[in-house]
């Protein structure tokens, strides 16, 4: 009885149940009859509300904390998760997780799909179809972040283009054809570069490089090291794939072409998550896209989608390349800054009011972008992680934050063309005498969209420029200037909607106030805007243990760099101190103890070796009479910086 | 060696029986052909039964190949062919293919009956000479199966008489299968010239056996390499690769929708497994037996390998294989641009799936190149790139049965071919453009379907062959050929059209929607599921590299 109960409880049904069920979901859809529209839409909405209920359920099932079903949450480490192997003839495992950078995501998708499923009862053609594929979309998009395996990965990224191909080409508006099959060159374009840098990965890894408690928390059997046969491992797993790109002695750092593979790599990654991010200059899929595509599709479009590519770079580019992460930090900052004019600048000049919401996003996730390359880990000053960390974490607030208010905005935009079916700006005005609650709702959502402080676009922006200063004071300070941009293009739009005597437009006489649906949409939403920026723990209580985590890995191996830089690194901005300088004596001395709570004190030994991984540096030719010293003052370095930084965004 | 045909001795008789098993599909598919002729000649009023005739034949022929049990890999009827898991592998697909395709005549209702006898006879013998293709050992067999594989096929696509283009794509098909066929020959008794023998075994053997004095004779080695590139050149338009492709756009919009389904799916087949045979006769000596080949110090090169063992040195392997992969990577990449630019502009979908079928033939010639570059690897590296190729193969005859399928039966329903005439057909036929997404997304190489696996596994063979170039290619072909694939479901999908006089007149044939989803199911499944089939594909290339 028990272990049936058990059975149910356990990560692998609950979380392919996440994903899964939504699929399962839409193959009973295509089978449903023709005439039960109405039916299948609430089906589709329990389904989606099912899906949101088991996130909710492992986001608070760890009691008082923030944490799932473990107080080792602050560990950071993937620790609700299951491996079972798939293809073992390539190494493919069927490897689903959850940690403190993906939870987050899947809670906005969980939340967003809900929504925009409510959203979706505009849609009167062919109903059956749509809810397929938007239960297709939304098991994939679930997929995306909860897969841990490469290749799992690639093939839940590659299933979301296939729905969202036929929603936006079937559903969508005038241009639809060329917006989806943009919309799908694209990403195309962007995922095969991807499956190039998935093959280098694979085919350069090794994991008999790694040590047996290192592959135990990535989730591997140790047993798998005596199957070799003299030959190397090859793997898809992520969390191995990170250990191995941080070893010192990288199988990744061989030369392809003269280039090193985590160069080659590194790019190819990025490029695909620069296309779906989107990133200037391959935005121009996404203000056609938005355009064309019916409301609650953009809503996951924009809200999720985007995601992906922030997602993508935190998990991938920046574990598994971290000498080019360091190395590139000022060009990927670069065109995050350049998406973050560009995208502010482009939307003050639209009419139209969708158009206007797409390019505030792509200026909107510049944010997150700055925030990620941020890197300003001066190798030997513990201190200096803390900045990184702020941008890290302020780039995944950023990406809930839009997730949350741009959702609300097409949504918003929605709401208004369903009614007068324009979206000309200058035919607006004066909605808000007409249309109160919508009018206060949309107060709340573009004011979150536009930073102001209390509502949570101004916690994910504040973060981001906190640590772009540490980065490039220049940085900050573009940064920070465009949002009297945002401010301005916000105003203004509020100002032409909202305000003014008396609409303009066609069809006056529709203008009615949203109904109980649509405020069933908006409010929540306009809801986490005002929850999530008086409260940021809420989030920060989810991912700050993992980026701290990532970051403190990243310091570990940035330690290395003064041996780095002879091959490959060269010192790009003027905020870091001359690279090949020795470490600076003071951050050795040890104070251990004072740490009280974060790196383990009461866990098992196997967690806290492997999160803080000496043995990844006991390797052939590593270098061993480093090992010790720089670990244990890091270690306690990084107690007294998580506090601080604890301290710091919770204030 | 001595020629074995020659030393025919009383053992090879008495071993006949050994081998007469092994061949009894092929009996079984000769027995339906002359049933065909008699229904012909003798009962003119049964010929209805063509079809259930066929349907038996197909389906014993099938149940026989899947039946036999397999034994140890050796040369039958005195090494003319040879029994081995590679062999049956690709007669496995080649039946199963005629058991689909015989279902699918019956369902497109193409053949009328007054022709049926004639079509059906033409596709067994084709068939009939492609199982033997797939096993030939020898190089007589090759020639002979080479033929009785063509010969039909010219039939078949002429088989509509009155109909000018058929006629016409039937004579050209005719004049360039012979060019190329004599050729290959040419190509062929050079190299039976050189090594002394028209066994592959034995010109294998020959071959290695030689190669050390290759070096020392210029003019030889200019010999073998015309021979190389004759016998290629016969193969590559069979395989319709760039520059020997002219014909195929003409006789897939000449010959019938089911006529390019047979060319596009089965000779397709069969000549890949025989290129695969003779790559690894001719070519792997060259990759071997090259670490003695004008090499002074094979020390150092043999150490290279036992240390890095898992990787392919350039440097230490075979010059003259290397140079075979480069030009069979050079083909295979310009075949797949060229077919996937070409077919960006084509409005007829026959053509645009000729031209999709010569893009496909190059994605199958880069896996061959990286066959051939890691032949000189470890063997199990070089089984694994085998092996993807053929799970390729096992891929690309479903997801082309598919898509033609496709496009046969919307001939029949809207009695055109133009993709612009389709317009908003799908709205009617759901069915059909669930299916047809998934052949073409198949096509495309997309996630989860099986088209993605396959790709994905011909891009890691040619990964692990460090053929890093043609990965790169390949991964922008399949961006390339996105666009005219999507065209269709575009077509189908998203735009409107005015049916109201087709929706009334045809009603829809459940069996034609089971046949499309099966196919489809299928493909959904290899993607998901494709240990144990990858598997399969391992076992036939462990055998055909006997090295």
């Amino acid at each position: 009885m028990f272990a049936i109960l058990e059975s149910f409880t356990s990560p692998f049904a609950i979380l392919s149940a996440i994903v899964f069920l939504p699929v399962l979901a839409a193959l009973t859809v295509a089978f449903m009859s023709r005439q039960t529209q109405e039916e299948t839409r609430i089906f589709s909405l329990w389904i989606t509300l099912l899906v949101l209920i088991a996130v909710l359920g492992l986001a608070i099932a760890g009691g008082s904390r923030p944490g799932i079903l473990s107080r080792s949450w602050d560990q950071g480490r993937v620790q609700y998760g299951f491996s079972v192997p798939w293809i073992e003839r390539f190494g493919i495992f069927y490897f689903f997780g959850i940690d403190g950078i993906n939870f987050p995501l899947i809670l906005l998708a969980a939340l967003l799909g809900t929504l925009a499923m409510l959203a979706s009862w505009g849609i009167r053609d062919q109903v059956r179809a749509y809810c397929a594929l938007f239960l297709l979309l939304h098991g994939g998009i679930l997929g995306v972040f909860l897969a841990l395996d490469l290749f799992l990965f690639y093939i839940f990224w590659e299933v979301v283009l296939l729905p969202m191909y036929f929603l936006i080409g079937i559903w969508g508006g005038p241009r639809k054809e060329y917006a989806a099959i943009k919309f799908f060159l694209f990403t195309l374009a962007g995922s095969v570069a991807m499956l190039v840098a998935i093959l280098m990965l694979y085919f350069y890894s090794d994991l008999r490089l790694l040590n047996e408690i290192v592959l135990q928390s990535c989730f591997i059997d140790p047993g798998i090291l005596s199957h070799g046969r003299g030959q190397p491992i090859h793997t898809f797993n992520m969390l191995a794939l990170a250990e191995l790109g941080r070893l010192p002695h990288s199988p990744f750092n061989q030369l392809l072409w003269g280039v090193p593979v985590h160069t080659w790599v590194f790019w190819l990654l990025m490029f695909g998550f620069l296309i779906k991010l989107p990133a200037v200059p391959f935005h121009t899929w996404l203000p056609d896209a938005h355009v064309e595509a019916p409301t609650p599709i953009s809503m996951l479009l924009a809200g999720v989608l985007l995601k992906m590519g922030g997602y993508g770079i935190l998990r991938l580019c920046y574990t598994v390349c971290p000498a080019d992460a360091y190395q590139f930090a000022w060009v990927i900052a670069a065109i995050g800054l350049l998406s973050i004019v560009y995208g502010a600048f482009a939307a003050l000049a639209q009419s139209d009011f969708k158009r206007l919401v797409a390019y505030s996003s792509v200026s909107h996730m510049g944010y997150v972008l700055l925030g990620l390359a941020a890197w300003s880990i001066v190798p030997g000053d513990p201190g200096s992680r803390q900045y990184w960390t702020m941008g890290m974490c302020g780039a995944m607030y950023q990406m809930v934050a839009h997730g949350i208010t741009s959702a609300g905005m097409f949504f918003l935009v929605g709401v208004v063309y369903d009614r007068v079916h324009h979206r000309e700006l200058s035919k607006f005005g004066g909605l808000f005498n007409r249309m109160p609650v919508y009018g206060a709702v949309s107060l709340v959502i573009f004011f979150a969209a536009m930073g102001l402080p209390g509502l949570c676009g101004f916690i994910g922006e504040f973060l981001v420029i906190m640590a772009a200063w540490r980065f490039h004071p220049v940085a900050a300070i573009l940064a920070a200037s465009v949002i009297i941009l945002t401010a301005g293009y916000i105003l203004w739009t509020l100002a032409r909607v909202l305000l003014g005597p008396t609409y303009r437009g066609p069809h006056p006489e529709q203008l009615t106030d949203m109904n109980p649906r649509e405020c069933w949409v908006a409010i929540p939403l306009a809801v986490m805007a005002v929850v999530l920026g008086i409260y940021p723990k809420l989030l920060l209580g989810f991912c700050q243990p993992s980026i701290s985590r990532t970051v403190y890995q990243l310091a570990v191996w940035s330690e290395r760099l003064p041996q780095l830089s002879e091959r490959n690194c060269s010192p790009k901005t003027s905020a870091r101190p001359p690279i090949g300088q020795p470490i600076p004596q003071e951050s050795q001395t040890p104070s251990v103890g004072e740490g009280p709570k974060i790196i383990g004190t009461d866990h098992d030994r196997a967690n806290e070796s492997a999160a803080v991984g000496p043995h990844s540096w006991d390797l052939p030719g590593g270098r061993g009479e480093k090992t010790s010293s720089p670990d244990t003052s890091l270690r306690a370095a990084e107690n007294n910086t998580l506090d601080r930084s604890n301290s710091t965004l919770e204030n | 060696m001595t020629d074995p045909v020659v030393a025919v001795s009383l053992e090879s008789v008495i071993d006949l029986y050994r081998d007469l098993p092994g061949v009894a599909a092929e009996l079984a598919l000769g027995g339906s052909i002359i049933l065909f002729l008699l229904l012909r000649m003798t009962f003119p009023k049964w010929r209805q039964s063509a079809y259930f005739a066929a349907f038996m034949g197909s389906l014993l022929a099938f149940g026989l190949a899947m039946g036999w049990n397999l034994p140890e890999a050796r040369e039958a009827f005195g090494g003319l062919l040879i029994h081995d898991a590679f062999g049956q592998f690709f007669r496995v697909l080649l039946l199963g293919f005629l058991v689909l395709f015989v279902i699918f005549t019956m369902l497109s209702r193409f053949p009328p009956f007054i022709i049926s006898t004639e079509f059906f006879l033409f596709v067994f013998s084709g068939i009939l000479g492609m199982c033997l293709m797939a096993r030939a050992n020898h190089l007589l067999l090759v020639v002979l199966t080479m033929e009785m594989a063509s010969l039909p096929s010219y039939a078949l696509a002429g088989i509509r008489r009155l109909e000018p283009r058929g006629t016409e794509a039937a004579l050209k098909f005719a004049v360039f299968g012979a060019v190329s066929s004599g050729l290959m020959f040419f190509g062929l008794s050079l190299l039976s010239a050189l090594t002394g023998s028209l066994h592959l075994a034995g010109m294998s053997a020959q071959l290695s056996e030689r190669l050390g004095q290759l070096g020392n004779h210029p003019a030889e080695l200019s010999f073998l390499a015309a021979a190389l590139v004759l016998a290629g050149a016969g193969l590559a338009f069979k395989l319709s690769l760039v520059p020997f492709h002219f014909w195929t756009p003409d006789v897939f919009e000449g010959a019938t929708a089911e006529v390019g389904t047979f060319l596009s799916v089965a000779s397709k087949l069969a000549v890949l497994a025989l290129f695969i045979r003779l790559l690894t006769a001719w070519v792997a000596p060259l990759a071997v037996g090259s670490l003695n080949l004008g090499m002074e110090s094979p020390g150092p090169f043999i150490q290279s390998f036992v240390t890095s063992a898992s990787e392919i040195d350039m440097a230490a392997n075979g010059v003259l294989s290397q140079k075979v992969a480069l030009i069979l990577g050079i083909v295979g990449g310009i075949s797949c641009t060229f077919g996937n630019l070409v077919a960006f502009g084509q409005t007829n979908i026959k053509r645009l799936l000729a031209y999709s079928t010569i893009a496909h033939g190059g994605y199958i010639t880069m896996g061959l190149a990286g066959v051939t570059a890691a032949l000189g690897a470890p063997r199990e590296i070089c089984q694994q790139v085998l092996a993807s190729v053929l799970f390729y193969a096992i891929v690309y005859l479903l997801m082309n049965l598919g898509i033609f399928a496709v496009a046969t039966f919307l001939r029949n329903k809207l009695s055109t071919e133009e993709i612009d005439k389709y317009r908003g057909w799908g709205r009617h036929d759901p069915v059909l453009l669930i299916t047809a997404t998934v052949f073409l997304f198949s096509l495309v190489g997309l996630p989860p379907f099986a088209g993605f696996i396959a790709k994905f596994a011909l891009f890691a063979a040619l990964a692990q062959a460090r053929l890093w170039w043609l990965v790169v290619l390949g991964v922008i072909n399949t961006v390339l050929s996105l666009f005219y694939y999507l065209r269709i479901v575009k077509v189908l999908a998203f735009e409107k059209g005015d049916f109201s006089d087709k929706v009334t007149s045809d009603q829809a044939d459940p069996s034609i929607n089971i046949f499309l989803l099966s196919l489809a199911g299928m493909l959904l499944l290899l993607g998901v599921w494709w240990q144990q089939p990858f598997h399969w594909c391992m076992q036939a290339a462990q055998s055909v590299l006997v090295y």
